[in-house]
């Protein structure tokens, strides 16, 4: 994580302290601030490469700061927030937070988001391939052709559809909500029992043990990730 | 109610219960005596002819009633002066005898009905008031099964309102309200009980990691530099452990007082019980491979969506997985199975480790047997919220089993997509 810049907002001074001192030994250089208007402001100044946001601010909504960074910045967002408040992140990831962490977290799993984030950003590039490959499936997307153990698998358009919306942004957790405007159309975007359905017959048909997923997770209460 | 005053003599009781036929039949019946006695006149004297009249009028104010009676008495005067006394076939009558006859006959009439009315009307006063006395019996036999409100005023609306039966009612009530009492004091002692027995429980369970911690931290600040590096390093992930143990109790207590307060929003949502499942095994994956234990999940894959809160109800089931993962020795099989029960989904979690103890058994009675852990006192508050049901029992193997069931409902219907093939571009 060498010559990155990160963002920490929060507002505890113990948080700060020994998030501080893991990316500090991870190499990044490290910005702290303890209000949204602080934070804002040094997001504007020093241009970090990742933020780590508490939600819970005193001087305002931390869905606020969000909301004014994605006006100006695309920068990762990983959201920090309490474990029951999911209508929080929700929200969060909706106005286009990239990850979230409940607290309390450990150190090494709050690494190995940032280090997620920033591996998503810089595939980014111009390599961009059209085909993927995650355990024995491959998906050729320039083709729209499926494989599985090299045996040819079947999809329907929608759930075609699902599996590259999600597809796109591996790692990252894609709501409810999103999913349903992408695949079903706006007007679906409450009808999450067609998130289950079809993420239950992708996992019939890709997953390895539809039962205990690797590839398409769960975040219950939340929306979906994929992972490689 | 009938008149039962009345019992002067002269005071007509008309409204006899046979209605207009009995005056017929009172007109008939001295018509009948004619037609027997007409044949007899030359052998009977018309003293006993006047006597089967009297007979005759007798019973018909026994039978008939006052009114008819008195209809029969002078049609019979009339008919015996027109048939039998001379001069026949002629209504003039100059003996003073006749004159008697005629009245007795009259005044038989009168009594004799009167008397039969008053009997009559005693009779049947008699008769209702057995019915209501058995009325009340029964409806006080009623009352006393009676166990709140609503009932006794169903009970109350099948019998007639009165002064007795709103005695009954009344003391009913008052019994009502003192089995109430009696209950809700019995409750709330239990829950204070209860509540008593999981503070101490649980300022024991808090303070021992804080003690912990608190102990740690001052030996490390204090003497750190004097020990070894291998002591200080097994002192700070100490401190972590016990750190963890706490955040983990202190998220759990804060579950249930969120839970308890009956403050939560439930966010049902069309759920898969598979997902769920899935989801909460993947959180515990360490816990489970620390303990070599293998978790077997046999959900159909089209077992029916259910709704419910998707983030409590995986708290739920990693709860249960968590308990058969600490309970049971190393190496063991937990298995989760769903199947259908009448109106309701149950999911099952079943090991066979030692099985649940006695005490936390009961919690299948009383509900709020928080002593068995938090842990389960959560589970319970969830199940409650969502009109299910949460079962702990011992299974065949003697392993511990906890079944939940959920209410099935009625899933969305989903728009169909036409199941084409996706047109690859080869």
């Amino acid at each position: 994580m060498n010559s990155h810049a990160i963002l920490i907002v929060e507002d505890e001074l113990r948080i700060r302290q020994f998030l501080r001192v893991a990316f500090e030994s991870e190499g990044c250089k490290v910005f702290e601030a303890a209000t949204v208007a602080n934070g804002l402001a040094l997001a504007g100044d020093c241009r970090p490469n990742l933020v780590v946001l508490d939600l819970g601010l005193p001087d305002a909504d931390g869905l606020e700061f969000i909301r004014t960074l994605r006006t100006w910045s695309d920068v990762p967002i990983l959201v920090l927030s309490a474990r029951h408040l999911e209508a929080d992140k929700v929200a969060a990831l909706d106005l286009g937070a990239d990850d979230y962490l409940a607290k309390p977290f450990g150190v090494a799993e709050l690494l190995a988001r940032l280090r997620a984030l920033r591996r998503r950003r810089d595939n980014r590039s111009p390599d961009d391939t059209a085909i993927i490959q995650f355990g024995e499936i491959i998906v050729d997307r320039s083709k729209r052709y499926i494989t599985r153990a090299g045996k040819s698998v079947h999809l329907t358009p929608r759930e075609y559809h699902l599996l590259t919306a999600l597809m796109a942004q591996p790692g990252k957790v894609l709501t409810q909500r999103q999913l349903l405007r992408e695949v079903w159309g706006a007007g679906h975007s409450e009808d999450g029992h067609y998130l289950r359905i079809y993420i239950g017959r992708l996992r019939q048909k890709l997953e390895v043990t539809p039962a205990e997923p690797c590839h398409l997770l769960t975040e219950t209460g939340i929306g979906y990730r994929f992972t490689l | 109610m009938m008149a039962v005053s009345g019992i002067g003599f002269l005071r007509l009781n008309i409204d006899n219960p046979h209605g207009l036929d009995s005056y017929v039949l009172g007109f008939l019946l001295p018509a009948l005596v004619c037609v027997i006695a007409y044949p007899l006149a030359n052998l009977l004297d018309n003293a006993n002819i006047v006597m089967l009249f009297l007979l005759e009028v007798f019973l018909c104010a026994l039978w008939l009633g006052q009114g008819p009676s008195l209809v029969a008495a002078f049609a019979s005067v009339l008919l015996f002066d027109f048939l039998f006394v001379p001069p026949q076939f002629a209504l003039l009558t100059t003996s003073v005898e006749h004159i008697v006859t005629l009245v007795v006959m009259l005044v038989v009439a009168l009594w004799t009905g009167q008397l039969a009315a008053v009997l009559l009307s005693q009779n049947r006063a008699l008769q209702l008031s057995e019915e209501r006395t058995g009325a009340l019996y029964r409806m006080a036999r009623e009352l006393t099964g009676a166990v709140d409100q609503q009932q006794m005023r169903d009970i109350a609306a099948c019998y007639p309102t009165n002064l007795a039966a709103d005695s009954l009612m009344a003391i009913a009530g008052e019994r009502l309200h003192y089995a109430e009492m009696a209950q809700a004091n019995y409750v709330h002692s239990e829950a204070e009980r209860l509540r008593a027995s999981i503070l101490s429980s649980l300022s024991h369970d808090l303070r021992t990691p804080l003690t912990a911690l608190v102990g740690l931290t001052e030996t490390l600040s204090v003497q750190g530099e004097q020990l070894s590096p291998h002591v200080q390093r097994d002192m700070v992930e100490a401190v972590h452990e016990q750190a963890v143990r706490l955040a983990d109790m202190v998220t759990k207590l804060l579950d249930l007082a969120r839970l308890s307060a009956g403050k939560l929003a439930l966010n049902r949502e069309w759920q898969s019980l598979e997902e769920v499942t899935g989801s909460a095994l993947s959180l515990l994956k360490p816990l489970l491979q620390q303990h070599h234990q293998q978790v077997q999940v046999t959900i159909p894959s089209d077992f029916p969506l259910l709704a419910f809160d998707a983030v409590l109800i995986e708290r739920v089931i990693g709860n249960l997985l968590e308990n058969a993962a600490k309970h049971c020795p190393d190496h063991t099989l937990i298995r989760v199975s769903v199947r259908i029960v009448g109106d309701g989904a149950e999911l099952c979690v079943a090991d066979n480790g030692p099985g649940f103890p006695p005490h936390v058994l009961l919690m299948n009675t009383h509900q709020t047997a928080v002593v068995s852990g938090l842990g389960l006192a959560i589970c319970a508050e969830i199940i409650k919220a969502h009109q299910g049901q949460l079962r702990l029992e011992t299974g065949e193997n003697g392993g511990a089993r906890a079944c939940l069931i959920l209410p099935l409902g009625i899933p969305p219907l989903m728009e169909d997509e036409p199941e084409e093939e996706l047109l690859s571009y080869e």
